[in-house]
């Protein structure tokens, strides 16, 4: 069946990346999950490039073969019971605007505005449904599950997959596709071990993976929810090389152009006297704040609603210290 | 069966449906009537009388 409004949607149900623009749950009519497809790497460039027919082929075939395995394959599938939905349908989100025709971005924008306005916004609730790539594993998109090329030195090539392994289990959760493996990383701890059994030569073998850092940290600024999610209304625009050379601004250094403000939303920054063309250089004594992401993501974690943000900004050659109210 | 159809459709969905400068809706694309549309009570009775799993596609 096609979803092309989540309006009602089950989201007991359906849970995956709400930001991808294509995306396929595999399930029983009991509501056991099989399995997900579809996997979104970036903007408008980066949209397809994990994607592809012979890659939703075998999918399709490895949801096929899990279907004639089911029940009895049933407890294997229970990593993909959907968690508890915090909210039971899109409607019930706070947050969520009147649509007839809710998209599924809305939902993650929505639920994510809810939490930054109740104070509750974590890294967690940002960084979702990393790419494999965070862990050193580029699948190939025309089968999903085989290595297409492993990171030097990265926790995948330090638990010994080499190209032409395919993956068949993370933590005992079959696999599908690519979407699976992003599944379980996003219902993985930052600090862990997945347990990994693949296939090479015929032979099945198991190996252990260690995660710990920041691997879940990833540019979200491609994210359909950012708009609202970060942005909220406020188009901010890396300065270019040249214009940091003409304002003395350092090549490494953060500087942020405000393009453009859009809609109610940035209202309380307007009053505040922010303008369309103020430089923002750094938050109180951050400036490594480099890229929009980490700048945004540093906004939302650390200035909850009703907050004062101080602001170091350049207009029209100088600099000055703005206070703006969170928005 | 299904994976044939399916593999139509994603075909069908994967390649733009632009016809003559016009950009077709989905339930106007030429497989439309295989697919069941926002009707997930419809989707859980077929699923279930048939014996076949549901591929919700959403887009």
């Amino acid at each position: 069946m096609r979803i092309i409004k989540a309006n009602g949607l089950d989201l007991n149900v359906f849970q995956f990346d709400y930001d991808q623009t294509w995306c396929v749950v595999f399930l029983n009519a009991d509501r056991t999950i099989y399995g997900r497809y579809g996997t979104r790497a970036g903007g408008r460039n980066d949209a397809n490039t994990h994607i592809s027919v012979p890659g939703f082929k075998k999918a399709m075939e490895r949801a096929l073969a899990t279907h004639r395995g089911y029940p009895a394959n049933k407890e294997q599938l229970t990593g993909y019971t959907s968690l508890r939905a915090e909210f039971a349908t899109p409607e019930k989100i706070p947050t969520m605007r009147k649509n007839d025709c809710i998209h599924c971005h809305q939902i993650h924008d929505s639920l994510l505005r809810y939490k930054w306005e109740q104070n509750e916004l974590k890294a967690t609730d940002l960084f979702v449904y990393p790419l494999p790539e965070r862990i050193g594993l580029k699948m190939d998109p025309e089968d999903c599950l085989v290595v297409k090329r492993v990171g030097d030195d990265s926790p995948a090539a330090k638990a010994g997959l080499e190209i032409g392994d395919r993956i068949v289990s993370i933590n005992g959760q079959p696999l599908l596709s690519q979407a699976d493996i992003q599944w379980v990383l996003h219902h993985s701890p930052s600090n862990t071990r997945l347990e990994v059994v693949y296939e090479r030569g015929g032979r099945s073998v198991e190996t252990s993976m260690a995660l710990a850092g920041t691997w879940k940290l990833a540019d979200l600024s491609w994210r359909e929810s950012s708009w609202r999610a970060l942005r909220h209304g406020v188009r901010f625009v890396p300065l270019s090389p040249d214009k940091k050379k003409q304002s003395n601004i350092a090549p490494s250094a953060m500087a942020f152009e405000v393009k453009n403000m859009y809609g109610p939303g940035p209202e309380p920054l307007r009053r505040a006297g922010l303008k369309i063309g103020d430089v923002i250089l750094g938050i109180n004594d951050r400036t490594d704040l480099v890229t929009e992401t980490l700048f945004l993501v540093y906004i939302r974690l650390k200035y909850p609603p009703g907050e004062m943000i101080p602001l170091n900004v350049l207009r029209s050659g100088k600099r000055i210290q703005l206070d703006v109210p969170t928005w | 069966m299904l994976i044939r159809v399916a593999a139509i459709l994603a075909v069908g969905m994967l390649v733009p449906t632009v016809v003559l400068g016009q950009v077709k809706k989905p339930q106007d694309i030429e497989v439309s009537p295989h697919w069941i549309y926002d009707d997930m009570p419809a989707a859980w009775a077929q699923a279930k009388q048939s014996g076949k799993p549901i591929l919700a596609l959403f887009r």
